[in-house]
């Protein structure tokens, strides 16, 4: 019919043809060159390899083995057998029989010997087709005759993989929370996924750092074999041949400790059983002497039974060692998580080439979903996400076309909310600091009130900071809006400005609590490494007689904060919005307005990395802290679970999951580093206590936490401590940086290149796609050419 | 647990385990989901032959938008009907063991609705309008996106994707194997 159609149009010449017989003809020969273009590309040799039952990878593995055979194989099969002037369904059915022809590489090229069978039926697996098809191949690869060369490698490689396979089978079963996860995803899809995964992963973290705190500092401290209760009770070192000095320095501690043990004693003694509950919320009181705080340890000297003489368990060096190691185990972990995140995200971005949009339609629909009621969502979300692509795209154009003095105009807004937000910023810092410092005056002036109030007084800097952590996040929110950003940057932003607040508000607390430990203060006298031993003049604010128990305490109060407060808001804010959103949004316009409860995913994260960010700055004067988190994260993986699958929606504009999981690492990142700061800086420079602690017995007049490990040193063979000494020196440090930068130039500039190079591939692969069209293009021409 | 075990001898289990990316305990798993769709003929016979209805009643295909397809696609006679074998087949692909290439190949052949082995202008339309459901985009912006598609993908200048092109842009698609599976 094609053809007597083009003949008929061929006599009539092209000048009588109608404007439609000219489209239909134009539609013919469009027709006629799709099928022939089918036919020719079903002969092409990546078409052929595609096309085997191997698969398209595998085949391609399958050919690059001996490229020479090949080459053979398929020039015998390249002689185009496409008849000319064919008819539509002959041109299917050519590419059908061509299809069912595999013209690739058989499976069994290349097998030799026992261990190549073994990998090659292994490879069977990786093959695109059904079990049938694959068993069908695997028999055939068993039944060619082999060498049976090498067979113990065969035997290794094959116990290795049993090994493995052995080994998942048993870790699948002890995953937490796999049941709960699905139900989420089910209903949420993977993005909300990320936040519970999250949760999860730091559930593991704060467990190892339990273990490695509490076993190298509680446990010791607890073991009964003959312990010596109390420091008071501990014998004094043998004096013979040691300096006079030492002695001094553990008479000192001995002082300080009876002196600070009888005003603990005066305090307690004093108190009802109200107090005594309001002391588990604040950390001191009785609970000051506990093993909860640095206080209570010291170097416990054991006498055992079959040993000649005593032996001291040196708790100071444990101390700093467990600390450090905790520190090293976190930092380990949060490297191997990240490593995952910088490699997709390399991928992402390594060819600067954005594939936003086939990502949201070919990867946009979750699989995982189960629901029904979730499913609908996610098909409106994917039209808004699309819409809302749509509409930027339109947006990105307009902004270049944006006139000098609209962006005059934005900037300056720009400009504008930045100061402000830095105004927020600062002004936040400054109360808290304010809220630490009325503090005492406020203790001074209400010395003698009820125990609760006293207590909400004790509070008030965790309150404040609390907060300021819910108010001033949501301030940003709407600030950002002014600035005309792109929707995803305007998330990222705000994600940014939050985490500054909430680490600097951290550290500005551990300014104060700096300045009232070490600066000298007026009012009071300064004795045994505390600056705040005694008051002078009679002033009722409280002396600090153990400084590290004092910030220990500190830290103790906003973690019970952190804990109490999301959980009752949680039961107060979220549950009832829900009931209400239930009852009323039919009748009241303003509840529908209001409507649901979305999941703050940024929101969540940051309360995660909080709490991180507060174990780790509490871990070394409060060894119970990593327990405490651990619990508060399992709590809440229950809360959080029951609000969001029974108050929440989805949230209407979701995180993208891959970059998603890499930005909550990297924040957890940056607080890790900032919490690392104090920490050493305290190691390196102030004294520590001399009433409470492992480390109350100086060896110098001005010792200082590190000083511990220096006389450790000190006890190694001198050849030892010339080593060690180096690490200390200059001559060390600086090539040391230096190595490490040059590394590090060395690896971007790899990096840069790498980049180009996919870029020029691209480009490559660009020119060839054209050629081809070019040459299918020649070849039709000539068809038509001896057609007609 | 214990009855689904005696269902299937030693030596086939460990042929589905080579076969597959599941364990032998996750295969079992498989199993009894395959058996709650339809209890009876399964009991008669393991290999029984579902029609695509029944695999359908699995509620992760269920609502899914592309549910036909992966009918078609994984079904060995063609038309949509499954034995467990297809069954396992289609959840070893979906499972988070599967590698990015197998999961591609799939992926491809489920979105290339006319099974010419391209996804043609047509094909993309298709499975946007599955994806957006009941709030269709308009003409307008359906254009606009599938003209943001081919720019992105289509690297020869075609007006589709072949495979090679597609691979080459999921490669770049980082939610593709997040949201590629289904977990039982």
């Amino acid at each position: 019919m094609n053809q007597t159609k083009q003949a008929k149009e061929h006599e009539d010449g092209p000048m009588h043809l109608q404007k439609e017989d000219k489209n239909e003809v134009e539609q013919n020969e469009l027709r006629f060159r799709r099928t022939s273009q089918a036919a020719i590309l079903a002969q092409l040799p990546s078409r052929q390899t595609f096309f085997s039952e191997a698969g398209f990878t595998l085949g391609r593995r399958l050919s690059c083995i001996e490229r020479r055979k090949s080459h053979l194989h398929q020039r015998a099969s390249m002689t185009p057998s496409i008849a000319v002037g064919m008819e539509d369904d002959d041109a299917e059915e050519m590419v059908m029989a061509n299809r069912r022809v595999s013209h690739a590489v058989s499976i069994t090229d290349g097998v030799k010997s026992i261990t190549d069978q073994w990998e090659r039926t292994q490879s069977i697996k990786a093959m695109v087709a059904s079990i049938h098809t694959k068993r069908k191949y695997r028999d055939e690869i068993l039944q060619e005759p082999v060498q049976r060369t090498q067979i113990w490698k065969y035997q290794q490689k094959k116990a290795w993989q049993n090994f493995k396979q052995q080994t998942k089978n048993v870790l699948y079963q002890l995953e937490l929370w796999s049941g709960a996860f699905k139900e989420i995803e089910g209903q949420f899809g993977t993005s909300v996924m990320t936040y519970f995964r999250f949760m999860r992963w730091l559930l593991f973290l704060n467990f190892y750092l339990m273990v490695v705190m509490l076993g190298l500092t509680m446990v010791p401290y607890v073991i009964k074999i003959n312990r010596p209760w109390s420091f008071l009770d501990s014998p004094h070192p043998n004096n013979t041949g040691s300096n006079f000095t030492g002695d001094d320095f553990f008479e000192k501690a001995l002082n300080c400790t009876k002196n600070y043990i009888g005003f603990l004693d005066n305090q307690t003694n004093s108190e009802d059983w109200g107090s005594k509950a309001l002391d588990t919320l604040q950390g001191t009181g009785w609970m000051e002497h506990t093993v909860l705080f640095y206080g209570t340890y010291f170097n416990k000297t054991y006498s055992l039974p079959l040993v000649e003489g005593r032996l001291t368990y040196n708790m100071g060096l444990s101390y700093l060692l467990a600390t450090g190691a905790a520190f090293l185990v976190s930092f380990f972990l949060l490297v191997k998580n990240s490593a995952k995140g910088v490699k997709s995200s390399v991928l992402d971005e390594g060819s600067g080439q954005m594939t936003q949009f086939c990502n949201k339609v070919f990867g946009g629909w979750d699989f995982c979903i189960s629901n029904q009621k979730a499913a609908k969502e996610k098909h409106k979300n994917l039209t808004q996400e699309l819409r809302g692509d749509l509409d930027n795209q339109k947006l990105l154009w307009k902004i270049e076309n944006r006139t000098t003095r609209e962006k005059a105009k934005l900037y300056s807004i720009r400009v504008v909310v930045n100061t402000v937000v830095l105004g927020f910023l600062v002004g936040s810092l400054y109360l808290i600091y304010y809220a630490n410092n009325k503090l005492i005056d406020l203790q001074r002036e209400f010395g003698d009130v009820h125990p609760i109030v006293q207590t909400l007084i004790q509070f008030m800097p965790s309150v404040t900071i609390t907060l300021l952590n819910i108010i001033v996040p949501i301030i940003f929110k709407k600030l950002v809006e002014f600035e005309d950003y792109m929707p995803a940057f305007q998330m990222q932003i705000t994600l940014l400005r939050t985490v500054i607040l909430r680490l600097a508000s951290l550290l500005v607390l551990m300014g104060s609590l700096y300045g009232m430990v070490v600066k000298d203060h007026d009012h009071f006298v300064d004795d045994c490494g505390n600056k705040r031993w005694q008051t002078i003049n009679n002033t009722s604010e409280a002396p600090i007689k153990c400084w590290e128990t004092y910030v220990g305490q500190q830290i103790y109060k906003l973690i019970i904060l952190d804990f109490l407060v999301p959980f009752v808001l949680t039961f107060i804010v979220e549950y009832p919005r829900r009931l209400v959103y239930q009852k009323f949004h039919e009748r009241f316009k303003v509840v529908n307005m209001m409507g649901q409860q979305e999941f703050d995913l940024p929101k969540a994260v940051l309360d995660l990395v909080y709490t991180q960010t507060l174990c780790w700055m509490g871990l070394f004067f409060c060894p119970f802290i990593p327990m405490m988190s651990l619990v508060k994260c399992f709590i809440f993986f229950y809360v959080k679970k029951g609000t969001v699958l029974n108050n929440c929606i989805q949230p209407v504009r979701p995180f993208r999951t891959s970059k998603s999981n890499s930005l909550f690492i990297a924040v957890l990142f940056i607080s890790f580093i900032i919490s690392c700061g104090p920490m050493t800086y305290m190691i390196g420079t102030i004294s520590p206590s001399q009433s409470c602690g492992p480390f109350r017995v100086y060896s110098v007049e001005n010792f200082i936490f590190f000083d511990t490990i220096r006389n450790l040193i000190f006890t190694f063979p001198s050849d030892a401590q010339k080593f060690f000494h180096i690490f200390g020196t200059m001559a060390f440090f600086i090539p040391a940086i230096g190595l490490t930068c040059f590394f590090m130039y060395y690896y971007c500039v790899q990096a840069v290149g790498y980049k180009r190079r996919a870029k020029l591939l691209k480009e490559d692969l660009i020119m060839e796609g054209k050629d081809k069209q070019f040459l299918l293009a020649r070849v039709n021409e000539a068809w038509m050419y001896i057609e007609g | 647990m214990g009855g689904s075990q005696s269902v299937f001898s030693e030596q086939e289990l460990s042929d589905y385990q080579e076969l597959t990316y599941f364990t032998k305990k996750e295969i079992l798993h498989v199993f009894k989901r395959f058996q709650t769709l339809d209890p009876d003929s399964v009991e008669r016979d393991k290999n029984a032959k579902l029609n695509r209805e029944t695999i359908l009643k699995l509620p992760e295909l269920q609502v899914n938008p592309f549910n036909d397809r992966i009918t078609t696609v994984f079904s060995s006679a063609g038309d949509g009907c499954m034995t467990f074998e297809d069954f396992l087949d289609m959840m070893s692909v979906f499972s988070d063991n599967a590698p990015k290439n197998v999961k591609v190949e799939y992926a491809f052949r489920i979105y290339d609705f006319d099974e010419d082995d391209v996804i043609s202008g047509k094909d993309l339309r298709e499975v946007i309008n599955r994806l957006t459901g009941e709030q269709a985009l308009n003409d307008e912006e359906m254009e606009q996106l599938i003209q943001n598609i081919l720019e992105e993908a289509d690297l020869d200048d075609d007006d589709s994707l072949s495979f090679a092109e597609f691979e080459h842009v999921i490669s770049k698609a980082p939610d593709f194997i997040n949201s590629f599976r289904i977990r039982l």
